[in-house]
């Protein structure tokens, strides 16, 4: 009796050193199934890990067992399993012999292995509990209540040895995660400060002072930056044209909203996609109040776009700016960077087409480019 | 100290530019024409990329490495077959590429003007 007691006390002192420095669910496992064998002298130990959704429980230790059996075999969690009914118990379940056992039922693979008596234990978890470790004996056995405490605590003991791996692996990939987002955020700043670049590099010098290029280009990088901004404030990376066009066209709807009136579906557009569907609205209204319908007193621009229907999860969005009741307007002489962006950077960026047409009676501008809906 | 650089180091110079970030694109194309030197492209695919490789022989490159979810490794490759040197020029670090991307001179966005010179008159060296 005193000798079992100090075999018990022994496999508490080794697994919890082991424990210690484990890192892996299945060596923990394996080792804990070993040493409960030998510290309670019988043959046949295994671990039952519950996965609740599948109704199931899987054999996902044990020593002892034949071969293909380990790893592979699963009972249901139902009451009528000698594991399921431990799941729902309180108390380690104590059964001295199967062949008078009521409250479940004993699976056909412990009658193969001879199994007569046996004890099983709820294995806690933080939330769910992981599942249960089990003791069989071929003999008929009355498992003593030092037994019985020893199991409990050994059982606990390898509860919180494996919320310890558990937890230890999600700090690994939390760190890991974290590494790949800092990364992807460096890499994102640098092309946003390349774009800013561009955006002043191509700004033209010529025939402007030095006022009027820098009015010019602060427009441009906030036409930029409120579509970077309305990325950034949507949790899932999207941003809608429809926010995005009421945002950008503001200040010059500010005295009389239906200078230009906008109707449009709301849908996600990637940053990509944003950036540039603002720079082109910023480079139309710019224009317009400049050259086009916005430049006199009842000039209206209309602006419009739906998504064309098409098979397959792709869908495009068609664009169209319209401007009526304007100047008389001819095509510039000369391709400046905002005729460029329209009809070249948007079109390229976007996969699509765009079209720029000098109607007499006002510029007319369409755009249409791929949109997943699936996003 | 600025080393000075003939400008016949780079007068006709034939520069593929790979980058599809379309404005990046153009900033890079206009500054390569300043220099002097005849913009191949810009293109923003490997495919558009090899094909300009082995139909109009540049005599070196500027590499993007993102492109739009694949990475310009195979025409680092493809230049590096033909002996042509090549700048990568990208918001990732040294350690972040691989293949021959890794061995090339690198530039980090956004582009400085001063060191794409410098960078590029070392591959005519």
């Amino acid at each position: 009796m005193t000798q079992n007691l100090e075999l018990q006390r022994a496999a508490l002192a080794d697994f919890g050193l082991f424990a210690f420095r484990c890192n892996d669910i299945d060596d923990l496992l394996h080792r804990a199934v070993e040493l409960v064998s030998g510290a309670l002298d019988v043959p046949l130990v295994k671990v039952l890990e519950h996965f609740p959704k599948r109704g199931e429980m899987l054999l996902r230790s044990g020593v002892n067992w034949q071969p293909g059996v380990v790893g592979h075999e699963t009972f249901g969690d139902h009451e009528k399993s000698p594991g399921g009914y431990a799941l729902r118990s309180d108390e380690p379940v104590v059964s001295p012999d199967l062949d008078a056992e009521d409250r479940f039922e004993t699976p056909d693979v412990l009658r193969r292995h001879g199994v007569r008596s046996m004890v099983n234990v709820i294995i806690v978890g933080e939330g769910d509990p992981f599942g249960v470790l089990e003791v069989d004996s071929r003999e008929r056995r009355e498992f003593s209540d030092d037994d019985v405490a020893f199991l409990r605590t050994y059982a606990n003991l390898l509860a919180a040895a494996i919320e310890r791996v558990r937890s230890h692996k999600e700090l690994e990939r939390a760190v890991r995660e974290q590494g790949v987002l800092a990364r992807e955020l460096g890499h994102r700043v640098k092309n946003l400060l390349g774009l800013v670049r561009a955006l002043a590099s191509q700004t033209s010098v010529a025939g402007r002072t030095a006022t009027e290029y820098r009015d010019a280009y602060i427009d441009r990088l906030h036409a930029l930056s409120t579509a970077e901004g309305l990325v950034f404030e949507n949790d899932n990376e999207l941003a809608d044209p429809l926010e995005l066009a009421h945002e950008i066209l503001a200040p010059h709807r500010q005295d009389d909203p239906r200078r230009i009136t906008i109707e449009g579906t709301s849908v996600g557009l990637s940053p990509r996609q944003a950036r540039m569907f603002g720079l082109a609205l910023h480079e139309l209204a710019t224009n317009a109040a400049k050259y086009g319908a916005l430049s006199v007193a009842g000039g209206k621009v209309h602006l419009e776009w739906h998504l064309l229907d098409a098979r397959g999860v792709s869908e495009r969005l068609s664009m169209m700016w319209r401007e009526a009741d304007g100047p008389e307007i001819t095509p510039p002489q000369r391709k400046g960077f905002g005729t460029r962006l329209l009809e070249d950077v948007v079109a390229y960026e976007l996969n699509g087409e765009a079209e720029l047409k000098y109607e007499e009676w006002g510029l007319h501008y369409r755009l249409e480019f791929p949109v997943d809906l699936e996003q | 100290m600025t080393t000075i650089i003939p400008p016949e180091t780079f007068a006709g110079r034939r520069i593929l530019v790979l980058e599809d970030e379309r404005l990046i694109a153009l900033d890079v194309r206009d500054i390569l024409e300043q220099f002097g030197c005849t913009v191949l492209g810009p293109v923003a695919t490997v495919d558009a990329a090899l094909q300009l490789i082995e139909h109009e022989d540049p005599d070196a490159a500027v590499l993007d490495v993102q492109l739009n979810g694949t990475t310009s490794e195979p025409v680092a490759e493809a230049l590096r077959a033909k002996e042509r040197p090549f700048l990568v020029l990208t918001a990732y670090r040294r350690s972040h590429l691989s293949g021959a991307l890794k061995e090339a001179p690198l530039l980090n966005k956004p582009v400085d003007e001063r060191k794409l010179r410098t960078n590029l008159s070392g591959l005519f060296q």
